[in-house]
């Protein structure tokens, strides 16, 4: 009886929070079809004038692919980096007990307090040092120490999930520590690492600050974010093509994420209930 | 390749599995005492060791050093100054003001992310039509790159922009303000946008603990009090008391760290009132060349957080896996902190 009034209460404030939520998107695709003077005066949510004509010079250019090559270049190797970091060490954590097995674990955790301004200024010294600068393998390798402990963490719990059992008789076959590992553990808990895996890409896609720092004076290896945010801060900026480089830059990671969403909510949810 | 590894010592949440093979350490704790053995399993450790070590130990005590060195721009450091940075520091009358924004903005999103995400968890609850398409576009921010967010608000935000003619449409004339050029509205702003960011993983996490509460518990509480408010209060809260102190750590420490949003959308201005201790100490370093002041600074918000981390500890004892899950996840927002 009461159930009506409730419900579209709730509805209302469900609506209102997802609007919050999607507004820079609603934004990106609204700018994409405005005309230049549209943006310049009191600009509305329905262009006056709509046109497509951004869209084929955006796509056409060849900065934008760059940019997007040079994202998938820095968050498919944080994603190869981590992985390979992550899972051997995940494997003993989970697996076998040894002396500084809890120790490394809450360790690990502390790092996480750590702000990555803080690290900034002597790693740039230390990276200047190494020829890292400029380099995606500069950014790679801190994104990824960034994102392996709690890919540690997640991969302790997926490989936890193993039957012992296999492990067993895998013994009895001969078939131990690497080598179990990689023909029995890895695809065993393969769901496990893909998620940890796609974690780790959408993280290397949409860092920052590693970035902005140590690439931006090499324009031929900037990554959307930077190129969007640099394009930004022209003295005249088009955007409608930023609108566009920022839109499709986005789509990538939120395929990512809606293939991920069950899996880290389920994830989530195991560690927080249990 | 891997000698000595046929008795591991499996164990699974502290229950000991038969292996079915011999053992010889009585309680399992470290497998079988044997050196080859446990070198083995370090070896599969030092690649995460290295890479963590290269990261974060190594440039922290380079900073200690660095702190304790005099600046001589572009051209790094000239010879030791003591504690003179951290003095120049203290005695400057912007790092208290920095400081204090820092503790406005970090208060600011927090407090009301976690009173927000509480809020969307219950409104989650239940079974009902469209649930799964406004969870997925609540959870967007979370995928998002905050830097290109950042930009497009940044650019929504412009006098007569999208957000001046949303105001407009309900009817909030009053509302619509240059809102990046003053404060206070620009602090509002940047704490917004803060919010927006930070929002979802706290209702993941939220939700996921309404859920796994017992039905029983309602029920039983139903036949003594009818009142929703009262259930809430009484149950909820208090049942999900333990993630909601993990929410909070979690974001503590990211948005306290936060970067990118700020950075993004008013480079610390105007003069230097949106400027948080993190975005200060890059300016420092990175606009200024003061490598020096940038180092204490950088030590300084360390020891804050080392002092906030302890709390954290604590916590992590008794929930080891729950926090730092949390934290990275509040984080690990893909594109790091806010």
């Amino acid at each position: 009886m009461r159930t009506w009034p409730r419900q579209s209460i709730r509805y209302a404030l469900l609506v209102i929070a997802a609007g919050f939520s999607i507004f820079p998107l609603l934004v990106m695709v609204d700018t994409a079809f405005k005309t230049s003077p549209e943006i310049a005066g009191n600009q509305h949510w329905v262009p006056q004038t709509a046109t497509l004509s951004f869209w084929s010079s955006a796509l056409q250019s060849s900065v934008l692919w760059l940019w997007l090559r040079n994202s998938a270049i820095i968050a498919t190797g944080v994603a190869v980096l981590t992985l390979a970091v992550a899972i051997p060490a995940a494997y003993v954590l989970a697996r076998r007990q040894f002396k500084g097995n809890v120790l490394f674990l809450d360790t690990v955790l502390v790092t996480q307090t750590i702000a990555p301004a803080v690290l900034i200024v002597p790693l740039f010294e230390l990276f200047r040092r190494f020829g890292l600068i400029g380099t995606f393998q500069g950014v790679i390798l801190v994104s990824s120490a960034f994102v392996v402990p709690f890919s540690i963490w997640l991969l302790v719990a997926f490989f936890r999930q193993v039957p012992a059992e296999l492990e067993e008789a895998a013994a009895i076959d001969g078939t131990m520590g690497l080598r179990f590992l990689l023909r029995f553990m890895v695809p065993t808990s393969f769901p496990g690492i893909v998620a940890t895996g796609l974690w780790a890409f959408m993280y290397g896609w949409n860092e920052f600050m590693f970035s902005v720092t140590f690439l931006s004076g090499v324009s031929s290896r900037w990554p959307i974010t930077i190129g969007v945010f640099t394009n930004s801060g022209e003295f005249f900026v088009q955007w409608q093509l930023l609108a566009i480089d920022a839109f499709v830059g986005t789509i990538p990671v939120l395929i990512v994420f809606v293939i991920l969403r069950r899996r880290l909510e389920l994830a989530l949810g195991s560690t927080i209930g249990g | 390749m891997i000698s000595g590894t046929s008795s591991l010592a499996l164990e699974d949440n502290g229950e000991r599995v038969a292996t079915g093979l011999p053992r010889t350490s009585p309680r399992g704790l470290f497998g079988r005492p044997g050196k080859a053995r446990s070198a083995t399993t370090y070896l599969y450790l030092l690649p995460a060791v290295i890479l963590l070590v290269g990261i974060f130990a190594v440039p922290l005590v380079q900073a200690v050093v660095l702190s304790l060195q005099k600046s001589a721009g572009l051209a790094g450091t000239s010879g030791w100054a003591g504690l003179r940075n951290y003095e120049d520091e203290f005695k400057d009358p912007l790092f208290w003001q920095i400081a204090l924004q820092t503790v406005i903005w970090t208060v600011g999103v927090v407090v009301t992310t976690v009173v927000v995400a509480l809020s969307l968890a219950a409104l989650l609850q239940g079974r009902f039509r469209g649930r799964t398409v406004l969870r997925v576009a609540l959870m967007i921010p979370w995928a998002s790159s905050l830097a290109v967010s950042a930009v497009i608000w940044g650019f929504a935000l412009q006098p007569n922009g999208l957000v001046d003619r949303t105001m407009t449409m309900l009817g909030l004339h009053v509302l619509e303000v240059p809102w990046l050029a003053n404060t206070p509205q620009v602090t509002i702003v940047l704490i917004a946008v803060g919010i927006w960011a930070s929002v979802p993983f706290g209702t993941v996490l939220l939700s996921a603990a309404m859920q796994a509460i017992p039905r029983e518990i309602y029920e039983a509480a139903s036949l003594e009090s009818r009142s929703q408010v009262k259930r809430a209060w009484f149950i909820t809260i208090p049942m999900l008391k333990q993630v909601l102190l993990i929410v909070t750590m979690a974001n503590f420490v990211t948005v306290f760290n936060s970067f990118p949003i700020i950075y993004v959308m008013t480079d610390g201005g105007p003069i230097n009132k949106t400027e948080i201790l993190a975005t200060y100490l890059y300016e420092k370093a990175f606009s200024d060349y003061d490598f020096g002041h940038a180092a204490a600074l950088a030590v300084i918000v360390t020891v804050v957080l080392l002092a906030a981390s302890l709390l954290y500890v604590r916590l992590l004892l008794h929930s080891s896996l729950k926090v730092g899950i949390g934290s990275q996840m509040a984080r690990g927002r893909p594109g790091s902190n806010p």
